[in-house]
């Protein structure tokens, strides 16, 4: 696990470019969305998806569950441990 | 046309932001301060959107009645990360990043979005004259009675788009180059700056040195100018500025001035004459690859 999660940071900071943000700024159990975290919108949400699906093989089926799963970079890993195809 | 005067100048090219012809500090997280908005943003947004924020700087976002900016080949890093993306996910997947932010009017969207500028907004893109297009939609919109016409022009050069124009043969006599212009439009003279756009008009296609002579003697007696006292500045090679200094027995030394190449570097030849021109009439002769020519007509105000 903790290894996937230090992955999906690598991915996060590469993928929406967060330039000042190193992995080790990244709390895994902080909020990515709104206050008090790394502070994401909608069009990152957007890009995560596509994290999941290109590199994960996961389609999030359920876009209720999505408010859940992309709590943190942990809810993330968790998610992708319990759904991982590729 | 009646007279346009322009205000206020800001360029950045090279890393240097220049403004009304004096340099000044280049901080792109004090000019866009939201590091979302930042982080997103390519090169060339980056230094489109910050150069235009600098030249209305001080500005009310209500007091601004038109932006209007001009691109040749538009944000080439996010259009070439998009068409990449394309290819390489199988037209499937693909990141909306790059997608929002290649469209030709991104600079122009951006800057109203954080203004809050909620005037007439459109780009120009349309090959070596998309400067002066815009520039003729400004001096109608100024003729209007709109104020403080924000005036941009924004190009970028890439790895792969300079590897296709060196196989296309458009570097053999320039190198390729990049730059932001900005430029503040008013009917009057108020402001840092004084200069007014007199006269502007375009070409196309092959163009003889012949047709050049016509072509400039026809703009000056159309303005009732006294063409000797007319000083150049050819935004081409620095022979055709002194043969037509020759051919028109100009009493003035031309500017010199080409550096690069790029689709909009008119704007950039704008920015210079009115921050280097000491002349009281100085014409733009501009020259896109042989294909796309212009004169611009500068007066001082």
């Amino acid at each position: 696990m903790e290894e996937l999660i230090e992955k999906l940071k690598g991915e996060l900071i590469a993928e929406l470019n967060l330039e000042e943000v190193t992995p080790a700024d990244i709390d895994a159990e902080a909020p990515l969305f709104g206050d008090g975290g790394l502070g994401l919108d909608s069009i990152d949400a957007l890009e995560i998806i596509l994290i999941l699906e290109r590199n994960y093989g996961i389609k999030i089926e359920n876009p209720a569950q999505g408010k859940e799963i992309f709590y943190s970079v942990k809810t993330l890993a968790e998610y992708i441990t319990a759904n991982q195809k590729k | 046309m009646k007279p346009v005067y322009i205000t206020r100048t800001c360029q950045i090219a090279n890393d240097q932001l220049v403004m009304d012809g004096v340099e000044a500090v280049l901080d792109y997280k004090e000019i866009i301060a939201d590091p979302a908005l930042r982080r997103r943003m390519s090169r060339i947004v980056k230094m489109g959107v910050a150069c235009g924020l600098k030249c209305i700087e001080g500005l009310a976002p209500e007091s601004i009645d038109a932006i209007i900016t001009a691109t040749g080949f538009g944000c080439l890093a996010d259009t070439e990360k998009f068409i990449e993306s394309i290819v390489a996910n199988n037209e499937r997947l693909l990141n909306p990043t790059p997608f929002i932010q290649s469209t030709f009017n991104t600079i122009g969207g951006q800057i109203a979005l954080l203004r809050g500028i909620h005037s007439y907004n459109i780009t120009y893109a349309h090959r070596g004259l998309s400067f002066e297009s815009a520039l003729i939609d400004a001096a109608m919109q100024v003729a209007e009675g709109k104020k403080n016409v924000l005036l941009g022009a924004i190009d970028e050069i890439t790895a792969s788009s300079a590897d296709i124009q060196r196989r296309l043969g458009m570097t053999r006599e320039y190198e390729l180059g990049e730059g932001a212009n900005f430029f503040v439009l008013n009917a009057t003279t108020s402001g840092n700056k004084s200069a007014a756009v007199l006269d502007i008009d375009t070409r196309s296609g092959r163009l003889t040195d012949d047709k050049l002579i016509e072509w400039i003697i026809e703009m000056t007696e159309r303005n009732g100018i006294e063409i000797s006292n007319l000083c150049i500045m050819a935004n081409c090679n620095a022979a055709t500025a002194d043969d037509i200094k020759k051919r028109l027995s100009l009493k003035n030394k031309p500017l010199q001035f080409k550096t690069c190449d790029y689709p909009t570097l008119s704007a950039r030849a704008l920015d210079f004459a009115i921050n280097n021109s000491t002349a009281n009439k100085t014409l733009i002769i501009s020259d896109y690859q042989h294909i796309n020519h212009s004169l611009i007509l500068l007066g001082r105000g």
